[in-house]
């Protein structure tokens, strides 16, 4: 989902091409007017064909070894790829000369997907022009040779040079419409990118206009979506801002979010989201946060571990952890008792002060809640009463014990040994 | 080998021999000497001995066996003169089970507490003493359980760490006094300790009575300690104790007796070279060769089976000499020509019957 705007706006060389197309008939009319005077010999062509493997591996390594950018290991991709578009062209040629169309579809998405590739790498389009010339150069080399060895008229020699030139012209054409394509993807997304970091920052001044240019309608409530990925993502619509990273960040009209739960449901790339609920654009910021949060509870174990998770649902868990080092000086000052426990005891007598507190139940009532026996109960509760004494009765500390339990207690059972230690680190110095 | 049939019909020839020599003398006529010989011959027939001497002990054994207790006729007369009984103290006067006499919390308001986890492990112990503890409490939620031999148990109730077992392991001071003491620890912490005791019989004393005033001495052994089986024996009222005792010391302890010339009697659990072997009669369990085996080892039956075979051998030795006298009249009568062969016959069948029923009944 990342490369959604990319994705979508993949199609564009292939668009630009049907533009681009018009310009080079006229020329190809030309050429094959002037072959109806004076054409190569079969048997030159023959040759060209047999040749065009050998010319390949020649431009390939020529390549590689002249230009540093497109350099690599002999059975690498980049060569493999350069040997492919060799080979198209060379191929578009002698069809040409065998009486075939003056263009190819196919060869012609070819040069304008590297044109593409080449803006996606970064590198200046006047590199894969400047290659393109060089290869045409050694093609004419080769091309050359074959003539003379099939005692090529001087005219016929002048038409393959005509028509090689005219080759490369088209074939550049085609690189360049693929790059400019790329380079207007890339602003598009650029413009998206900005609109999503304009709705989550707190000055949103410039969010109506980045907007209006990315085409995303703000909506009256959005939803901020936080999601950890393992690889490329599916598309999604222009209806979705989608920001680029891990965690990834999707905003959207929260009646949108039926149709996004689904799909993130549904992409094995997704690892996990945390959902906001629904907020006015003015309060993103803080849906981004509460959703972030969430990410982070769930992977301390604190949230359960969901593919999906909707912050609505644990919203008391969000709010008890905005403030972590609150509750760690809390949880020191306040539980020494329970943290003095051995880690099991300091457990079990934790979750059921804290179901006491919550519930203010009978033992056999709370004995339901934890599963046990209510004598279990009535022990633990005595331990508890020796542990905190006149303390339970105080209700300022019983309100403070119930938010401080309920925000540590999923973290103990979750493994987190951070308040123990700390406490002991203490007892020690 | 009982001669008693073999007598009876030697007898019963010999009558019908004396009948026939008479009559023949008297110049009857052969046909007619005939039928009194053998009218008299099957009317002091030896049928009515044999069911006096038989059917006493038959309908003893069948009408113990009612009570639990299975055996056979032959060892009616060696139960009927015991005079001495050994009894192994486990299933005998008690009922093989302990029972929890004692339940001892460091803190007393842990009573409770120390009650429900020890006896929520000790379902997971498949020990005597285990069982008995397990008593107090329901069977908990239990992990990681571990029954460590010699020691006791251990393991998780309801995610408390507890254990429970000998004091010295479990790190408790043991109670003095009489039973066996397990100490208790919860959370890693001692908790107290439970004291498990015999459950004697509700009627333990009562049958013991019974049983001396049959003239039967009891004994009680064991092999647990000296003052628990003496504390029982004081229980049931049996002053002659026999503590810490093997079956080796057992067995040589009814050898002796057998020696003063008592009637010994061993009723317990089945040892090899134990005091079964030695007594004049074992009394076990079904699942043992003993010749007496009861469906328990309950101190009640006794009395029932002694009294059962000493009834079947004062009634055989009345019945005995009942049949022989009328087996005679009959014989009389058959020999002076009152009675024909078929009268004879049916004569002695009903006189057979009669014995029978005075038996059984």
């Amino acid at each position: 989902m990342a490369k959604s705007d990319d994705a979508h706006d993949h199609e564009g060389p292939d668009a630009a091409q049907e533009q681009e197309g018009q310009a080079s008939e006229e020329t190809v009319t030309n050429v094959h007017a002037w072959r109806e005077v004076d054409a190569p010999s079969r048997a030159l062509i023959h040759d060209l064909k047999t040749a065009i493997g050998r010319i390949t591996d020649q431009i390939a390594t020529q390549v590689q070894m002249e230009v540093p950018a497109y350099s690599g290991p002999a059975e690498g991709k980049r060569r493999w790829l350069i040997l492919m578009a060799s080979r198209a062209a060379l191929g578009q040629l002698v069809a040409r000369l065998d009486g075939g169309p003056p263009s190819s579809r196919k060869v012609d998405d070819l040069y304008a997907k590297m044109g593409y590739g080449e803006a996606t790498d970064g590198n200046e389009l006047s590199l894969i022009l400047s290659t393109l010339e060089r290869a045409v150069v050694l093609i004419w080399d080769e091309v050359r040779a074959l003539a003379v060895a099939h005692d090529t008229s001087a005219a016929v020699l002048s038409y393959l040079s005509d028509l090689l030139q005219e080759e490369l012209r088209h074939l550049q054409d085609q690189v360049r419409t693929g790059y400019r394509e790329a380079q207007r993807v890339a602003a598009a997304a650029t413009v998206r990118s900005r609109t999503l970091e304009a709705l989550l920052s707190r000055d949103q001044t410039a969010l109506p206009g980045l907007a209006g240019k990315a085409g995303w309608p703000i909506p009256h409530n959005v939803v901020i979506v936080t999601a950890t990925h393992t690889g490329e993502t599916g598309p999604l619509g222009r209806e979705y801002l989608c920001g680029k990273g891990d965690p990834l960040i999707i905003a959207t009209a929260a009646k949108a979010l039926p149709d996004l739960v689904r799909r993130l449901e549904a992409d094995q790339a997704i690892g996990r989201a945390a959902i906001s609920w629904p907020v006015r654009p003015v309060d993103a910021a803080e849906a981004h946060k509460w959703a972030q949060r969430a990410l982070d509870l769930a992977r301390r174990g604190v949230l359960p571990k969901d593919k999906i998770l909707k912050c609505a649902e644990h919203r008391t868990q969000l709010w008890l952890h905005s403030e972590p080092i609150l509750r760690r000086q809390l949880c020191q000052e306040l539980l020494p008792p329970l943290l003095a426990e051995t880690p099991n005891s300091r457990e079990i007598l934790s979750e059921t002060l804290l179901v006491w507190l919550e519930t203010r139940d009978s033992a056999p009532a709370i004995a339901a809640r934890l599963d046990v026996h209510p004598q279990t109960v009535r022990y633990r509760w005595k331990r508890i009463n020796e542990l905190f004494g006149e303390a339970l009765h105080d209700p300022e500390v019983t309100v403070q014990l119930t938010m401080l339990l309920k925000a540590s207690v999923p973290m103990w059972k979750a493994g987190d040994q951070s308040d123990f230690e700390r406490f002991h680190a203490e007892d020690d110095e | 080998m009982n001669r008693l049939p073999l007598i009876g019909t030697l007898a019963s020839a010999s009558a019908a021999g004396v009948a026939a020599i008479v009559w023949s003398l008297t110049g009857a006529e052969t046909g007619h000497v005939v039928a009194i010989g053998l009218a008299t011959f099957f009317a002091s027939s030896a049928l009515p001995l044999l069911a006096a001497e038989t059917v006493p002990g038959l309908a003893g054994v069948r009408r113990v066996r009612g009570e639990g207790i299975h055996l056979a006729a032959d060892a009616l007369p060696i139960a009927a003169r015991l005079d001495t009984v050994v009894l192994d103290k486990d299933g005998t006067v008690t009922t093989g089970a302990l029972r929890v006499i004692s339940v001892d919390p460091l803190d007393p308001r842990d009573d409770q507490n120390l009650r429900w986890f020890a006896g929520a492990l000790t379902h997971a112990a498949d020990d005597r003493i285990g069982r008995a503890v397990a008593r107090l409490a329901t069977r908990g939620k239990l992990t990681n359980v571990e029954v460590i031999a010699g020691q006791g148990v251990r393991g998780s109730v309801d995610r408390h760490p507890v254990r429970v077992g000998e004091p010295q392991w479990v790190g408790v001071g043991a109670a003095a006094g009489i039973g066996h003491c397990v100490g208790v620890e919860v959370d890693g912490r001692p908790f107290g300790s439970i004291t498990v005791g015999d459950a004697i019989r509700a009627k333990a004393h009562e049958e013991v009575e019974l049983l001396r005033s049959l003239g039967v001495e009891p004994i009680l052994a064991s092999t647990d300690s000296d003052a628990n089986t003496r504390h029982v024996g004081a229980e049931v009222g049996i002053s002659r104790v026999l503590g810490f005792a093997d079956p080796a010391m057992m067995a040589a302890e009814v050898t002796q007796l057998r020696g003063q010339g008592r009637a010994v009697g061993y009723v317990g659990a089945a040892h090899p070279c134990g005091p079964g072997e030695t007594a004049d009669l074992a009394i076990g369990t079904p699942d043992t060769s003993a010749r007496v085996r009861m469906d328990d080892l309950d101190v009640a039956r006794l009395p029932v089976l002694i009294k059962t075979a000493r009834k079947a051998l004062a009634q055989r030795r009345a019945l005995i000499p009942t049949a022989a006298a009328g087996a005679a009249v009959l014989a009389v009568v058959a020999g002076v020509g009152l009675l024909s062969v078929p009268i004879a016959i049916a004569a002695t069948i009903v006189w057979t019957l009669v014995i029978s029923a005075v038996a059984v009944s």
